[in-house]
């Protein structure tokens, strides 16, 4: 099936005008399939790191949103093992006005903002809410340890 | 003529005893009629059964006798078996004694009467020739029976001699002979044996031996039709002493008898009302005439006797051996598995119809071919005076060939090639004395090796009829035009009809009705003819009629009364007042009108005064419409009685041969009204892929069809009828995603469901089911709300005001403001630029929007397709509706208002002013009507087409009326004028709307037809351009639609657009019509009484349902 206009011009326009700290490049052999990094934002635990993430646009997007996983192990309460991601705009909240790049920089900002009462890895979480300073302790080494380059 | 003949040829008859005529008396007038006392009476029942028997009895008897009379020359070698050497042309054997052999009943024999034939009777044969038997059998052991040269006589008996063999002597002879004759005779009913038995006795009667079972097939069967009989025929060789089975070689001399020329159509099925209803079953005439044929054709064959001209001469093999393979077919084929289809003829009359072998348009253009040969030299008449329109050339030449065709001169076409059936043989010299007379005439006789006939005149294509068919092409050539031409050129009154010979079959059928019927009315008659025309016309098309004939007539010479609706005038008026100042009566009447008053004429006395007058003339109009024979339309149209019948058609074959047929019994065209002949002559050798099939049709058509194209040329090359160019386009286009969805899942429900019948092989008995699904898929692509379950729609809120003022939406969201809900900025900055060009992305599909809707609740804005798409997916989750934008919400898709720029600021520039720009410049309008893929397609094209052209007509076409509505309420929305054309209407609504819309105003129109009520006869040529909405299983059914428009009077390009969804039903259906072969047929094919389809039809089906 024919790419919708719509992921043309975002693509395009993703890579004319690339937010700050993140790529999103799709796969020549997929369009539908992005490698997407984001840079650790100044100040949180992540800061310095470079995540490696996939994005994927299914076929009703963006009637229905994209797919988007942490490919680099991150400890972080909304983000498990698996690299999936507990963000709102990603499932009941997600509105065909939103775009690659406004998802993007939403999981930019919720790793500024680790949202502890919403988890999805429950052990990160309740390690963030016992001991914040030592859970972002262990977010920073893991950051230095898989996501820096 | 044969007379004279038959007593050259028997010189030698010379001796008859005293005994031998009495015998012959009694005998003579045993066979001629059923109230000889001395017959029994199961003999009278079944001669009184046999109409073929009254007229040929007398002389078939006699000459059936004849064979064994007493010497004739013997066949010395005249005929082309000359190794058949009789020596012997010796005087008479003893007179001639019959001898009835008292043998026991098992071995049945029959003794023949020995007669002398009445001397006077001129009907003892004609000599055709000498067949040599050189195995002939001996039945008998022993000397004296038979020596080579001794006369041999020819025998034959039947199977019921068993059951006789009791009486008396003197009545089983007669009783045999009788029965032999009659036994030629169709006896519905009775299973005649196949019993070949052919015996040879000697003079004495006694039976010898027999005829070979190769030979004795046919001999046998000519005996008992009393086609021949055998005189002088030897005994060439055989063994003094005979043994049973020995070989003996015996020549017999072969006469055709003169009953054999006599026309044997007399018990044609014409005559038997019941058979004109048979389906195609083949009656009993036809049977026997069948045999009769094949007979007489292994006869011809067995005494070597070529035709010299004509069909036999061609393809013998063909015919006969085609005959064979039919009958095979036909038998394995009982009536009741025909299969046969629902077809609408006539006003919305569904019948049933037989499936036959559909044509191509190569094998049509073949058709009509010939028909066309001469009609570029033919003359051009002028119309009387009182026609006030100037004809085109073409149309003058029509009106000389109508012209003639009704005034019985010489066709305008000369035709004087033999009858296609017929092929002419001469009949060989007889040997008199051992003499040929050389320089006798050649004899010629004719044969008609289709239906076995015999005649001694020259078959002539022979018109009876006053009439024909003008089946000028399938556009507008001015049928109508010309028919009037006709009525004006060729008016009445007619002779008054004293001979009767006149009386059409309709008359004949309904004799009792029609005396009924006449009694108050006639009476007066007698004084004038007819001179009333009756035109009969598709309900569409009856308003049309009655103008162009006042249009073409001068004031006062005709008397237009279209008679129809509720309040029809007695036409009996017509008659008796009708007066040479009033001008010539024309009734115009609709197919359904005639159906209705044949059903009341038939029930009630004859109470109906359209069959109560004879018209001068009866036209049909689209007579194509009655084109199935057994539907009620025909048989009202057939009924009618008329001097001069007309049949106007583009389409005088629709898809089969023998769609002809129903015209030419309309016409009265014998034979070839007569349907068993129609379809032993026509149907059933083209299904057997015989060619002669078409040249006959062609033939027939030669003589009372005139067709011309409209790219035909003219006597000085030009073309007949300059039309300006049409461009056909098919625009493609593509589902939304909620319209594939919709389409998907019917498309894979009804792909599973023919899955799961083909594996269980039951397609073919759920075919209509199967039909069903198809046609909801039709559906499906043109509108989604056209396959939604009624209950659902029911839900939907009524249509409220359409339009909204800004000022009162403004005022609303002011409201909302000052109740703090909203962003009032935003709100007011969205407000202020309403009118201006819209330059934002829809937040959707990051597009320009090109349909913007605003979400009442918050002033945010999309793309209406976007938005309607996104809501769609909500629901689909069990979601509300957000505004993507803000989630607010929840939003409906009705609730949605869309925002109307007419012009944008480019367009305003370059477009004249026009009131539509005069309107308010933005309008805001509820989404409340659910619009799809192609009705966008089809608001967008016009709303260029009112950009390129203020005042411009289109044409609409739809199959579905209910799509009409969904047309008529988007065009509603688009402000656009419109009017609708469908078979609900009643006649003065259609009238009104056509009337209304070809009225000359400054403003666009848009006229939505209903393809079915309105692809024919309309002629629409103000518009000039033409949107087909959905396409039909035939093109060329699209192609009449798109004539209304592309026809003369058209003076402007004409433009057609046919909208097409990509990947969907449509492709199929397109790839279809592209084939034209006649492959899928609709993928209908073949629906019969029990829902069964034929093997092509699921194939068909199966393309349908396979993968893309």
């Amino acid at each position: 099936m024919a790419l919708p206009k719509r992921i043309i011009k975002e693509t395009e326009r993703l890579v004319a005008d690339p937010a700050p700290g993140i790529t999103a490049a799709p796969h020549e052999d997929n369009l539908r399939y992005f490698d997407v990094t984001i840079q650790g934002p100044d100040g949180s635990p992540f800061q310095n790191g470079v995540f490696h993430l996939e994005l994927f646009l299914p076929e009703e997007y963006p009637m229905s949103p994209p797919k988007v996983r942490f490919l680099t192990k991150i400890y972080h309460p909304n983000i498990d093992k698996l690299g999936r991601i507990c963000l709102d705009i990603l499932k009941d909240k997600w509105s065909p006005a939103l775009q690659i790049r406004t998802v993007l920089l939403s999981i930019q900002a919720l790793l500024s903002a680790p949202n502890p009462d919403d988890p999805l890895a429950t052990d990160v979480a309740k390690h963030y809410k016992e001991n914040e300073k030592d859970a972002q302790r262990v977010s920073r080494e893991w950051t230095e340890k898989y996501a820096s380059q | 003529m044969d007379g004279d003949l038959a007593r050259s040829t028997q010189p030698d008859i010379t001796l008859i005893s005293p005994q031998q005529i009495r015998e012959k008396r009694l005998f003579l007038p045993d066979s001629d009629d059923e109230d000889v006392p001395i017959f029994e009476a199961p003999l009278n029942s079944i001669a009184a059964m046999t109409p073929l028997a009254t007229g040929a009895a007398d002389d078939s008897e006699s000459d059936f006798e004849l064979p064994s009379v007493e010497e004739v020359p013997r066949a010395s070698s005249v005929s082309s078996m000359s190794s058949v050497v009789s020596r012997d042309s010796s005087p008479p054997l003893p007179p001639q004694t019959t001898i009835r052999s008292s043998l026991p009943p098992t071995k049945r024999r029959r003794l023949s009467l020995s007669t002398q034939p009445k001397p006077a009777i001129k009907s003892d044969g004609m000599y055709l020739g000498t067949v040599l038997v050189p195995n002939a059998w001996s039945t008998v052991k022993g000397k004296g029976y038979i020596k080579p040269g001794d006369e041999v006589m020819i025998e034959r008996d039947t199977p019921e001699d068993t059951s006789a063999a009791g009486t008396s002597v003197k009545g089983k002879k007669k009783q045999l002979t009788l029965k032999s004759m009659l036994k030629s005779q169709p006896v519905k009913n009775v299973k005649r044996k196949t019993d070949t038995i052919v015996r040879l006795t000697n003079k004495g009667g006694f039976e010898f031996g027999r005829l070979p079972q190769d030979i004795a097939g046919w001999v046998s069967k000519l005996l008992d039709m009393g086609l021949i009989n055998f005189k002088g025929s030897t005994m060439i060789d055989c063994p003094a002493a005979l043994y049973s089975g020995a070989d003996m070689i015996v020549s017999l001399s072969v006469y055709i008898s003169a009953p054999a020329f006599k026309p044997v159509n007399a018990s044609d099925a014409s005559t038997h009302p019941k058979a004109m209803f048979g389906q195609g079953k083949e009656t009993d005439e036809e049977q026997s005439l069948r045999g009769r044929k094949t007979a007489l054709l292994a006869l011809f064959d067995a005494v070597n006797l070529r035709p010299r001209t004509g069909a036999r001469a061609l393809n013998n093999d063909q015919i006969s051996g085609g005959d064979e393979r039919q009958s095979g077919k036909r038998a394995q084929k009982p009536v009741g598995t025909k299969k046969t289809r629902t077809e609408v003829v006539g006003d919305g009359e569904e019948i049933e119809v037989e499936e036959g072998e559909e044509l191509s348009d190569n094998q049509l253009d073949l058709i009509y071919r010939k028909a066309q040969q001469h009609d570029q030299a033919m003359k051009e008449m002028d119309p009387s005076p009182t026609f006030t329109l100037t004809l085109r050339g073409y149309q003058k030449q029509a009106l000389t060939w109508m012209h003639s065709m009704e005034s019985g001169e010489v066709s305008a076409r000369e035709a004087t090639s033999m009858h296609p059936l017929w092929s002419e043989y001469v009949f060989p010299a007889e040997p008199c004395n051992g003499l040929i007379d050389l320089t006798e005439d050649d004899k010629p006789f004719y044969f008609n090796p289709f239906s076995g006939e015999l005649s001694l005149d020259f078959p002539k294509v022979e018109r009876r009829l006053k009439g024909g068919i003008l089946a000028d092409g399938k556009l507008g050539m001015g049928k109508t035009i010309m028919i009037s031409a006709l009525i004006h050129t060729n008016k009445g009154p007619e002779p008054v009809n004293d001979d009767g010979k006149e009386s059409t079959r309709g008359r004949q059928l309904r004799l009792d009705n029609a005396f009924r019927a006449i009694p108050s009315n006639h009476t007066k008659r007698p004084t004038k003819g007819p001179s009333a025309t009756l035109v009969v016309a598709p309900t569409s098309l009856l308003l049309q009629w009655s103008e162009e004939l006042e249009r073409s007539s001068a004031p006062g010479s005709v008397r237009v009364i279209v008679w129809h609706g509720q309040n029809r005038l007695d036409l009996d008026a017509l008659e008796t007042e009708e007066d040479c100042d009033t001008g010539i009566p024309i009734v115009i009447t609709s197919y359904g009108v005639l159906a209705s008053e044949h059903s009341k004429f038939e029930k009630s006395n004859g109470q109906s005064s359209v069959y109560q007058i004879e018209w001068m003339r009866v036209v049909l109009d689209e007579a194509h419409h009655c084109k199935s024979r057994t539907s009620k339309t025909a048989r009202a149209v057939y009924a009618l009685r008329a001097r001069r019948r007309w049949a106007a058609t583009g389409t005088p074959i629709v898809n089969r041969l023998e769609d002809l047929h129903s015209l030419l019994k309309f016409l009265d065209y014998t034979p070839w009204s007569s349907y068993a002949f129609f379809r032993s002559f026509i149907t059933l050798p083209f299904l057997a892929r015989d060619p002669k099939a078409i040249e006959i049709v062609q033939v027939i058509l030669e003589s009372i069809l005139l067709r011309r194209e409209k790219n035909m040329r003219d006597s000085d090359g030009k073309r007949i009828v300059e039309l300006p160019p049409k461009e056909d386009t098919i625009e493609t286009l593509h589902f939304s995603t909620a319209e594939q969805k919709i389409y998907d899942s019917i498309y894979n429900t009804a792909k599973r469901n023919f899955d799961q019948l083909n594996a269980k092989g039951l397609v073919g008995k759920n075919y209509t089911h199967i039909l069903a699904m198809l046609m909801r898929l039709r559906r499906a692509v043109l509108h989604p709300d056209l396959v939604v379950d009624p209950k659902e729609e029911a839900n939907e809120p009524s249509l409220g005001p359409q339009c909204m003022e800004i000022d009162a939406f403004i005022h609303d969201v002011a409201e909302r403001q000052i109740s703090g809900t909203s962003n009032t900025s935003f709100a007011k900055n969205v407000l202020s630029n309403l009118a201006a060009p819209e330059t934002d992305e829809c937040p959707i599909c990051l597009d320009v929007m090109e349909t913007p809707v605003i979400i009442p609740q918050c002033l945010h804005r999309c793309c209406k397709d976007c938005i309607v798409c996104y809501i769609t997916a909500c629901i689909e989750r069990n979601e509300e509706g957000r505004c993507p934008s803000c989630s607010g919400g929840p939003i409906k898709e009705n609730e949605l208002i869309e925002v109307l720029r007419p012009k944008t600021d480019d367009e305003m520039k370059t477009a004249p002013v026009t009131e539509t720009i005069a309107a308010p410049e933005v309008e805001l309008r509820r989404n409340n009507f659910r619009s799809s893929t192609k009705l966008d397609a089809l608001v967008q094209n016009l709303r260029r087409l009112r950009d390129q052209d203020p005042y411009f007509r289109a044409i609409v076409f739809s199959q579905f009326t209910s799509f009409l509505s969904l047309i008529s309420t988007a065009l509603d929305r688009e402000h656009l004028a419109w009017y609708r054309f469908d078979g609900s209407m009643d006649m003065k609504k259609r009238g009104a709307a056509i009337a209304e819309f070809k009225q000359n105003e400054r403003k666009p129109k848009v006229l939505i037809i209903s393809l079915k009520a309105g692809g024919v006869g309309l002629n629409l040529t103000c518009a000039n351009h033409v949107f087909m909405m959905d396409c039909w299983w035939n093109a060329a059914i699209e192609n009449q639609a798109i004539d209304r428009v592309h026809r003369i009077g058209q003076e402007k390009t004409v433009y057609v657009k046919h909208f097409i969804i990509e990947n969907t039903i449509e492709g199929d259906i397109l790839e279809i019509q592209k084939r034209k072969t006649a492959i899928v047929k609709e993928a209908f094919r073949g629906t019969n009484k029990s829902g069964k389809a034929d093997s092509e039809s699921l194939e068909n089906l199966k393309l349908i349902f396979g993968d893309h």
